[in-house]
Formats: structure tokens, sequence, C-alpha cells
């Protein structure tokens, strides 16, 4: 993740497992790393967010598969929230076999997570402050665990007994902590080695910055659809990414897909497109990808909505992965 | 001077007397000198790199990414008169060649007074964390850019 020379700007494909199977995220990764890509992101979730998109694979799996498929993709979670679901333990562990099986091209991208993933087995689930706590704990378990030796540990939320991993990456992985809010992009900067945002604000990455995230990679997710009209594009965005309407709380508390559904349902249609980079004018695509850049973002995750990754790998072959320039740093 | 000042030193017989509408604080933020028991302060007008990178708004990317050289940061600047218009971070530098600076930019940046004590300032950073601190005259001019360390570090030493 944080390469020696890496360009000030670099564009990356976002892999969606609430919209595909697993053979086929496998294959559009490969896809990608052909025509250019070199960076991915993937969504860990155990439901999709409405029951329109239809898939969930399990990440770890997924990523095993990719890990195997591809050979110069560097590919990281976005995000797992290693809380709740599954124990920190377990993730450090998933996390260290993935990175051996990519040579070092995997990092963990982290957060505190969505109920709609977080709920299924029964616990509590915490307000955004006592998850920070949690996340922050989690995050000690994972690392203590990645220096290899036997960990014991007691702490407020997470109990670690006589644990060793032996399966292990040279290099621990890179951990990208997520956060939509000030004093998430501060934790993200105090225990962080890169921030996930989602808003093309600097607000967040400025604050990542100067708590402790000077000079780290600051990744953005960005939503796009390309297709061969705008209508296309705007039907085909407003059926398979109704989500892109919510914000804050509404992401975080509903509980199953369909409660997504339903308050879904009240949205207007300009609600579910607004922040999305439509049709088939590449400039629209490298206005929303510059509106990240200004922002400060480093590495910019673009996730085509929809069914038809070929349609929109070609186009970013042809119309916008050479308007990037990059630069190097 | 305050206006009120002026008027007693004149009522008093002085017969050269003007009154600096900048205040004080313009003075000492252009770099000035003055005295005082609080002179000796570290303050922002001291801390603040003036060798920053700055371009204008009308000028393409690939020309500002050729002189950013190191700096995570360009000041978008007004030509004559060096007046802060916005930021224009590197990574935004990355986009096509011919995007203009415009385009590109953050508008507004927070900036900060020169004459602002590194006390001061490092109590605001530890509360509202920022990467740099861009510093301004009160008319808006570009004095430097100002780094946290450095600004810790002189707060905490208190010396120049």
């Amino acid at each position: 993740m944080a390469d020696a020379a890496r360009p000030l700007l670099e564009l990356g494909y976002w892999l969606s497992c609430e919209e595909h199977d697993p053979k086929a995220l496998v294959r559009n990764a490969a896809r990608a790393e052909e025509i250019g890509f070199r960076l991915a992101g993937i969504s860990d979730h155990f439901h999709p967010w409405v029951p329109e998109q239809g898939q969930s694979p399990f990440v770890w799996s997924v990523l095993g598969a990719i890990a195997q498929a591809t050979e110069q993709l560097r590919i990281g979670t976005g995000v797992t929230a290693p809380l709740i679901r599954v124990h920190p333990a377990i993730i450090a562990h998933a996390a260290a076999t993935v990175a051996v099986l990519c040579d070092g091209r995997f990092f963990l991208g982290v957060g505190t997570g969505e109920r709609l993933n977080e709920h299924v087995t029964g616990a509590r689930w915490p307000r955004p402050d006592e998850r920070r706590e949690m996340l922050e704990e989690a995050v000690g378990v994972i690392r203590r665990l990645w220096e290899g030796g036997t960990v014991d540990h007691r702490g407020t939320h997470y109990t670690v007994e006589q644990a060793q991993l032996f399966t292990l990456p040279r290099r621990p992985p890179s951990i990208v902590v997520a956060g939509s809010s000030k004093a998430s992009a501060a934790l993200a900067g105090r225990i962080g080695d890169g921030y996930f945002g989602v808003t093309p604000s600097s607000r967040h990455v400025e604050t990542f910055e100067g708590a402790g995230g000077a000079g780290k990679p600051r990744v953005a997710q960005v939503h796009v659809c390309w297709a061969a009209s705008d209508d296309e594009a705007r039907r085909t965005a407003a059926r398979w990414w109704p989500n892109g309407a919510l914000k804050g709380s509404a992401l975080t508390e509903l509980a199953h897909p369909k409660d997504f559904a339903r308050v879904l349902a009240l949205a207007r249609p300009d609600d579910m497109v607004g922040t999305v980079a439509l049709g088939p004018d590449p400039a629209r695509h490298l206005e929303l990808i510059a509106s990240f850049a200004a922002a400060g973002y480093s590495q910019i995750l673009v996730h085509q909505i929809g069914p038809d990754q070929d349609g929109f790998l070609r186009f970013y072959d042809k119309e916008v992965l050479p308007a990037i320039a990059g630069g190097d740093r | 001077m305050s206006p009120r000042a002026a008027w007693r030193l004149e009522s008093l017989g002085f017969a050269e007397v003007y009154d600096y509408v900048g205040s004080k604080m313009e003075w000492i933020g252009d770099g000035l000198p003055f005295e005082g028991t609080l002179a000796d302060q570290p303050r922002l007008s001291s801390l603040a790199d003036a060798t920053v990178p700055t371009c204008t708004l009308d000028e393409q990317v690939s020309a500002v990414r050729a002189r950013v050289d190191g700096w995570e940061l360009a000041l978008v600047t007004a030509p004559s008169e060096r007046v802060v218009l916005g930021l224009v971070r590197a990574e935004a530098l990355g986009m096509e060649d011919s995007r203009t600076i415009a385009e590109v930019m953050q508008e507004g940046p927070s900036t900060y007074r020169p004459h602002v004590s590194a006390e001061e300032m490092s109590a605001n950073l530890a509360h509202s964390p920022a990467p740099w601190v861009v510093v301004t005259t009160l008319a808006g001019r570009l004095v430097g850019v100002a780094r946290p360390d450095a600004i810790h570090a002189a707060a905490e030493t208190g010396g120049g």
C-alpha cells in the first residue's frame, strides 16, 4: 500500500461483493489487472444493501481466489469490521493468510461496520463511540498477533488466550482505517497506516493527516455507472445502487436488506443517483475523480454500479485511465 | 494606534501623529519590529515557511506539478498581491495535464494571522488536527506555511 515511489494519484477498481457472485468477482479482478489497474478494493459484507443486489459471498474465500488469479494487483478490504460478527483474532488470521497468498499485495481496510452485517450473531449493536473504542482495541490485537508471538489479551472488549499465528507474511499488511466522522478520521490518524473515506471533503483528510496520518495513503471509494447512454446509466444506478441515497446513521442502523428497500421506497430517483458519475462522457467521471483528488485522496477506487463490468473496464481503459497523469511523488 | 489615542496626543501638542489603521497586529504580521514583554514569544510569523510553492488560477496542472517538488500542496494566489484564493493538493496535480488549477483547488482554506503565538496555535491543533497551517496577513496576503511539528516544538520551548 505505502510503496516507496508511488504516483501522486492512483485509480483503483472496486469489487462489489453485494452485486456479483464470487466467480465473477475473481474474473473481474483479473480483467482489471489486464487493462492496467494495479489497485483494487473489495467489500466485506454478510448481506447486500438491498435484495435486488442479490449477492454477498464470504470475502476471505474470494480474496484467496483473487490472490491466485492476479499477479500485480494490490487489493484490500473496504472495509472489514473486526468487532462483532468476527473476532479480531480471526480477522488477523484470515488477513495474514491472504497476505501470504498475495505475496504482500494485500492491505486490511477496517471500520466500525454496519448493523446490516454485524447483527447476525445476535450480539448487541453498540453506539458509534463504543464501536470506535472497540476498533482501537481490535487493531491493537491484530497487530500484536501479526508480530508472531503468543498473545494473551484481556481488554475492555476482547479476550485472546494463548493465541499464535503460524502463517505470517514477511511484512504485516497495512491497516487502512475508515471513517465518515471527524472522530473516526482522528482515530485513523492515530492507529492507521492509511485513511479510507467516502466523501470529497478535505476536512476529514486533514484531520487524519494532522492526527498522525501525514504522508500516509488516503483511499476513497467513488461510485460511477458507465452505460451506452445517460438514461441507461441512470436506470441502472437507481436499480442496483439505490442505497446511494442514504447517509449517516441510516446506513449503519438498519438491520436487513428488506429494511433498506422499505426506506428507499420513499426516496426520489434523483437522490439515488445524486453523487454518481453517470453515462458515457469521460468528463463526468474525471470531474468526480478530480473532486476527490482536490480533497486530498491519493488513491481512488472506482465502483461501477451494475452488471456491465466489461463495458466499464473497456471505457476506463480507453477514455479515463490515459487521462490520469499520475505524476511521481 | 487607536484614533482616540491619536486625538489625545494631538491635543497634548504633538504635531506629527499618525493613525495606523491596520493595527498593531498587522504591523507585527508584516514582519516589522516591535517591543514589549511578549515580543520574544514565538509566533506564526517566524514559523511560516515563505518558500511554499504558489500558482495562479489559470495555470495548468502540469506546470504546477513540475514545481511542487516534495511539497504536499501549493497555494493558489492572485498574481500581483499574493492574496490566497485557494489551496491545491499534490494529489490533485495527478489529474490530466491540461486541467486548470481552478478546477482542482480547494477554495477558501483556513488561514491564520502571523501574530498568533505558537502556544495558542499548538493548543488549537491539539483540538483540531491539521497537516499544515496557512499564514496570511489581515489583508489575505500569503506569509507562508507553518508545520505542526515546528509549532508544537516552539510552543514547548517558548523560544524563538
